[in-house]
């Protein structure tokens, strides 16, 4: 088996030359970034030092055609250990940069834009935390229009334009109001045991192997359904499972700056303490709703969440209001 | 230490402070202070009947707070001199001691500090080092998880004389570990605390684990590394002989720790890059290789002693290859981690060399300096007029010169290395540099630019460096024009902006001053203040009309042949791009200014003939 | 009189402008109305209270390169930085002839700012305290305010005249009519989801301006102002987002920052 192989260095001076890429040959592969990474613990295939190390060698084809460059979501939850302060997810940027370059993209499912419903607010680009979508013209019926759209280099699929989209005109497949709808409401009236308990949890913040077991076998008179970033719930997604339902919601998310998605959490506290207050205003019993963040140092705390949750719930007895 | 502590030649002053140091090489004067044991060295036998009956227990430093030391006590039982001493933050008062003390009477509460003049003639800088608190670093849970330790206290809880009689307990629940992880690298190697390595932790982990696994065969010891360092005689066999002992090592750097709430047992998370897996490992232990740093004091030691510290922090040597046990200045040595962190062979190494080293000076009957020292005109010093400057002292590496307002500066030649920077930087021309004198580097732009001078390069370089550079150029072959002229003086710090007004006057094409990269300087600072004085200048040649792209700055080593052509080569280019006639004019135009500007310059010795310029009674400082 | 002033000015100002909006008397029947030059303005009237924004808005869409001028109020003044925050519409287009509400209309929708920036005539109207919102926060138990809104939903007859009329609703695509949200021909509405999806996609996301068109149109005199009332008071106290207070260009984004 002949394992010569070819490096090439005008890759690392191409990278390095990129904003964001001029860190790359720093990195001593020390593997900080690959105990950290969230994205890591769900498909093992993904390995930053990896790809910094397989760039810093110059191995051109292999970095700039795999998938796994593109994976990174910036959440930056490496950057504050790495021990030679590099900026990993600037560096992927850099790295992509080069790829787009040289004619590759991104794989996988991005935002869509349905171009006859987007009135041009332009919230779903204020939104973005890639600041992956923009307002252009584009041509719709015979004569040009302004719509955003999404740039598939730069989306990384977290659903949280779709979330503040009003005119539900933005979605990504898989996880689109419908969907969800579907998955948190999917026998319509709640048969089984009363009262129930839905929990919505983002797929990031479960960190110990036990949380996610839990969350995938729930215990009775609890349902629980992912979604790809706290963010991407909506209000409206708690009020209607309410509605048809649910006699407790559960939003779980990550803590303070350690969203995966860089600010999704953020817009999601911002929410709870809204959707609290109307809860309270309408008479709904705010206590039904509860938000929760996870950190990494809070494995094994899923369970005990969702148990206190179900308790609380179950104390309060079945929604009254429910027609 | 005993040895040393019952040598006729050595005085052992234990809990003594240095306060100031002053005087030179072979005549140093040092103040110190004695602090109060509240105990009589000459009566105490360090029987310890005291200790026993004192109420009070305080955490104890050397036992790094994991067990207690009474209020009167000694830092540990072979501590030399075996004297007690009462600790007054905390002592109540009630006199049990002294009852214990008995017949002995050594306990003395009037006791009052105690100031000391020594006058010596070398001084040995040992003064080590401490360790890093990992509880600046969150994903490692130390300070929070009770059974996180450092090495440092893993060190005495193993120890058979340690607070735990050589039982290594969890502090947790008091057991005996079946597992424990060794994580290397905490806070050393880190951009975000210290950026050196630490030097010794690999092999100290290596022991520690080998030590535990005689103890306990059973236990089950990883490592956790980036890198296994074991460079000296003996060291790589030991790291055989630690992999042979089933000491498990994993080259993955931990991202976190994380603890189980109910067994307080530890979960390290790494990447083993062998397997290029993730791996979550559970310990019931866990111990940090925390870094070696500085001791919170050396600010203040370099400050009394006019030390200077290299970028981690510890003291810096005269040169790291040649000199490496000399402080840069004469008469002070260094031994030890307090130069840098290193292990006990190497420590001892340098101990013995710092000895040698301080045993020249004491065995001498005079010391030769190089001649080339500052020396102060006492009548053109305005300090002596009563008026404050101290620009000089300011300028000094080497705190080589004391000011006294209403007294003339005074440079002391043994502390003196010849820089030049107070020279240059004194605003009254009222110091000088034996050799070096601004009649001598003018005399020399006199002659160089005598012909043909808006066709030259001048270029100023200091001798350790750039002129180096320059010469290395030559030895290299690298080709470069022959349009420079050079002019060598000590350190950049010398070169006077007057001297590049002049070589302007003189008509000079263009200006070239170079010198050590900042962390080069043979005279540690010389080359900051050099460079903060050039970066006025261009400004000041745009005032007088010049182009300043006829000025350039430039950091030059000695191995920067390559460089110091590269150098020369554009600048050459650039002058022949220059308009010549246009550059005449603007000489022309600013020669009178110039001159109006050096005219407290002809008022130094031999400077108004040699600068051509008739003197004008009426210039007063 | 203030009517006086303001057909004066608009005779001026329709000397440059494409247009004037504002609401006529005609017939005994008051409709908004877009002057031209030479019209007669003797039927140009200030009340009552409408969201002549919303004809902006619509009369923009269709003619982008129009410049107009609006007779109207500070709700209304608002609604329109509003829309230009949510890139509906070019203020640059627009110039708001501005007019302040009486002490009683002030009262009457208790309105914390009722008078636009833009005054070409009046002295401003000091603001009034939201007593409603208060009393009803302090009064009613949570089973009360549950009966309350209970009762006003259950009047709903779905005819979205609170959605059309409100000039800060211009989406293509509304949301309360997705199936995924409000089930089809289903009356009374189920309770509470249509509504909040109004509250939400308006009060929530700071579009609402407090100008009571919606609880104008609604036919079934629900107190929709309360409720919005309590969502602005939130965006003000969480985020210090003021409605319709500043251009920015771009739609807000509440985010809490720390924890």
């Amino acid at each position: 088996m002949n394992h010569s192989r070819k490096l090439d260095p005008s890759l690392v001076q191409e990278i390095m030359a990129e904003p964001g890429g001029e860190n790359l040959l720093t990195c001593w592969s020390c593997g900080t970034c690959a105990a950290t990474c969230l994205v890591r613990r769900y498909d093992p295939a993904f390995n930053p030092r990896k790809i910094l190390h397989q760039a810093g060698l110059g191995l051109r084809e292999e970095v700039l055609s795999s998938a796994e460059i593109w994976q990174c979501s910036a959440c930056d939850a490496c950057y504050p250990r790495c021990p030679k302060q590099i900026h990993i997810s600037e560096v992927m940027k850099a790295i992509r940069a080069v790829a787009i370059r040289a004619g590759y993209q991104r794989p996988g499912v991005t935002a869509h834009v349905d171009v006859a419903a987007c009135i041009a607010c332009g919230m779903c680009a204020v939104a973005c935390p890639y600041e992956a979508i923009h307002l252009e013209m584009v041509p719709w019926n015979g004569t040009p229009k302004l719509a955003a759209q999404v740039d598939p280099n730069l989306c990384m699929a977290c659903g949280i334009c779709n979330s503040v989209c009003l005119s539900s005109s933005i979605s990504v497949e898989g996880h689109t109001d419908v969907a969800i709808n579907q998955r948190l409401n999917q026998d319509g009236a709640a048969e089984g045991p009363q009262p129930q308990t839905l929990v919505i949890t983002c797929n990031w913040c479960l960190h110990a192997e036990s949380d996610v077991a839990y969350a995938m076998h729930p215990p009775e008179g609890v349902r629980v359904v992912n979604v790809p970033c706290s963010g991407r719930v909506t209000p409206l997604f708690v009020f209607t499972a309410l509605q048809r339902g649910m006699d407790g919601v559960l939003i779980v998310g990550c803590k303070e700056d350690a969203c995966h998605y860089k600010h999704g959490n953020a817009l999601e506290r911002g929410r709870a303490r809204m959707v609290q207050n109307l809860l309270d205003l309408l008479g709904l019993e705010q206590e039904r709703v509860r938000f929760a963040w996870l950190g990494a140092l809070d494995r094994g705390q899923f369970p005990e969440l969702v148990g206190q949750m179900m308790r609380d719930v179950q104390a309060m007895g079945p929604l009254t209001w429910r027609e | 230490m005993v040895d040393a502590a019952r040598h006729p030649k050595v005085e052992v002053m234990a809990y003594t402070e240095v306060d100031r140091v002053d005087g030179y090489i072979g005549n140093f004067r040092v103040q110190v202070t004695k602090k109060p044991r509240y105990v009589l060295e000459d009566r105490c036998n360090g029987c310890g009947a005291c200790a026993k009956v004192c109420p009070i227990e305080v955490p104890n430093d050397f036992e790094l707070g994991i067990a207690p030391r009474k209020a009167i006590d000694v830092p540990h039982g072979q501590a030399v001199p075996l004297i007690y001493a009462i600790d007054m933050d905390h002592c109540i008062h009630c006199y049990k001691c002294v009852t214990a003390c008995g017949k002995l009477d050594a306990i003395d509460f009037s006791q009052e500090p105690e100031t000391v003049d020594l006058d010596v003639g070398a001084i040995i800088v040992a003064t080590g080092f401490e360790s890093f608190d990992p509880s600046v670093i969150p994903e490692y849970g130390y300070g929070r998880y009770l059974n996180v330790i450092t090495a440092m206290e893993l060190e005495r809880l193993a120890n058979s004389a340690g607070p735990t009689v050589g039982r290594l307990i969890r502090p947790s629940d008091g057991q005996t570990p079946h597992s424990m992880a060794i994580i290397q690298c905490v806070g050393s190697r880190d951009s975000r605390y210290n950026e050196y390595c630490s030097g010794f932790c690999c092999m100290y982990a290596i022991k520690n684990a080998l030590l535990l696994k005689q103890t306990y065969p059973e236990m089950d010891i990883t490592i956790f590394y980036m890198d296994i360092r074991t460079p000296a005689k003996g060291y790589e066999e030991f790291y055989n002989r630690a992999r042979h002992a089933g000491i498990r090592f994993i080259q993955g750097r931990p991202a976190q720790i994380t603890e189980d709430p109910e067994t307080h047992n530890l979960f390290v998370e790494a990447e083993d890059q062998a397997l290029g897996q993730v791996l979550e490992l559970e310990f019931e232990m866990v111990t940090l290789s925390a870094a070696a740093i500085p001791r919170k004091d050396a600010e203040q030691l370099a400050s009394t002693l006019t030390l200077s510290r290299s970028p981690g922090g510890f003291f810096m040597e005269y040169h790291p290859k040649l000199r490496p046990v000399d402080a840069p200045t004469d008469g002070v040595f260094l031994a030890g981690a307090a130069q840098g962190p290193k292990d006990i062979p190497a420590s001892v190494a340098q101990g013995s060399a710092a000895a040698a080293r301080a045993a020249r000076v004491l065995s001498a009957e005079t010391w030769e300096i190089e001649p080339i020292v500052a020396h102060v005109w006492p009548d053109r010093c305005i300090s002596a007029q009563g008026k404050k400057c101290g620009i000089c002292a300011t300028a000094c590496p080497y705190g080589a010169i004391t000011v006294v307002q209403g007294q003339a500066a005074y440079v002391t030649p043994a502390k003196c290395h010849g820089c030049g920077g107070c020279v240059a930087e004194c605003p009254h021309d009222a110091i000088t540099q034996d050799h070096f004198t601004d009649a001598q580097v003018v005399a020399q732009l006199r002659e160089l630019l005598r012909e043909n001078p808006e066709e030259k390069i001048l270029a100023f370089m200091c001798h350790w460096c750039s002129y180096g550079g320059a010469d290395n150029a030559g030895t290299s072959h690298f080709e470069y024009p022959a349009t420079s002229r050079g002019i060598r003086v000590m350190c950049s710090a010398r070169m006077d902006q007057d001297f590049i007004l002049e070589a302007f006057r003189r008509g000079a094409g263009m200006v070239l001053v170079s010198g050590c990269h900042p962390q080069d300087c043979h005279y540690i600072s010389g080359q900051q203040v050099a460079a903060k004085r050039f970066e006025r200048v261009p400004r000041t040649l745009e005032r007088l009309g010049i182009n300043p792209e006829r000025f350039r700055v430039e950091w030059i080593s000695a191995a920067e042949g390559e460089k110091y052509a590269r150098v020369i080569t554009e600048m050459d280019a650039k002058l022949a791009s220059l308009d010549k006639a246009q550059l005449r004019a603007e000489n022309e135009r600013a020669r009178p200014e110039i001159t109006k500007r050096l005219r407290r310059w002809a008022t130094v010795p031999h400077m108004a003939e040699l600068l051509e310029m008739e003197l004008k009674e009426e210039v007063k400082v | 009189m203030l009517v006086d002033a303001l057909r004066e000015i608009v005779a001026r100002k329709l000397e440059t402008l494409d247009g004037v909006v504002a609401l006529a008397e005609e017939q005994q029947r008051v409709m908004p109305r877009l002057y031209r030059r030479g019209d007669d303005l003797s039927t140009l009237v200030l009340g009552p209270r409408y969201p002549l924004a919303l004809v902006v808005r619509e009369i923009l869409k269709r003619h982008p390169e129009a410049h107009l001028g609006v007779v109207t109020r500070g709700c209304q003044e608002r609604a329109l930085v509003e829309l230009a925050n949510w890139k509906q519409l070019d203020l640059q287009q627009i110039e708001v002839l501005g007019f302040p509400c009486s002490p009683e209309q002030a009262v009457e929708c208790r309105c914390a700012q009722p008078y636009p920036q833009a005054l070409v005539v009046g002295e401003p109207t000091p603001g009034v305290e939201d007593g409603l919102l208060a009393e009803f926060l302090a009064a009613k138990t949570t089973a009360e305010r549950l009966a309350f809104w209970q009762r006003q939903f259950a009047k709903c007859i779905k005819c979205y005249g609170c959605r059309t009329i409100c000039p800060l609703c211009f989406c293509n695509q509304c949301a309360m009519e997705q199936e995924t949200w409000v089930a089809r021909g289903r009356l009374p509405v189920p309770f509470p989801v249509f509504h909040v999806i109004k509250a939400l996609h308006t009060a929530g996301v700071g579009k609402c301006v407090g100008c009571h068109a919606c609880e104008d149109a609604c036919p079934a005199a629900i107190p929709l102002s309360l409720l919005y009332a309590l969502l602005r008071r939130d965006l003000k106290d969480l985020f210090g987002y003021e409605v319709g207070a500043q251009v920015r260009g771009d739609p807000p984004l509440f985010k809490i920052e720390e924890a």
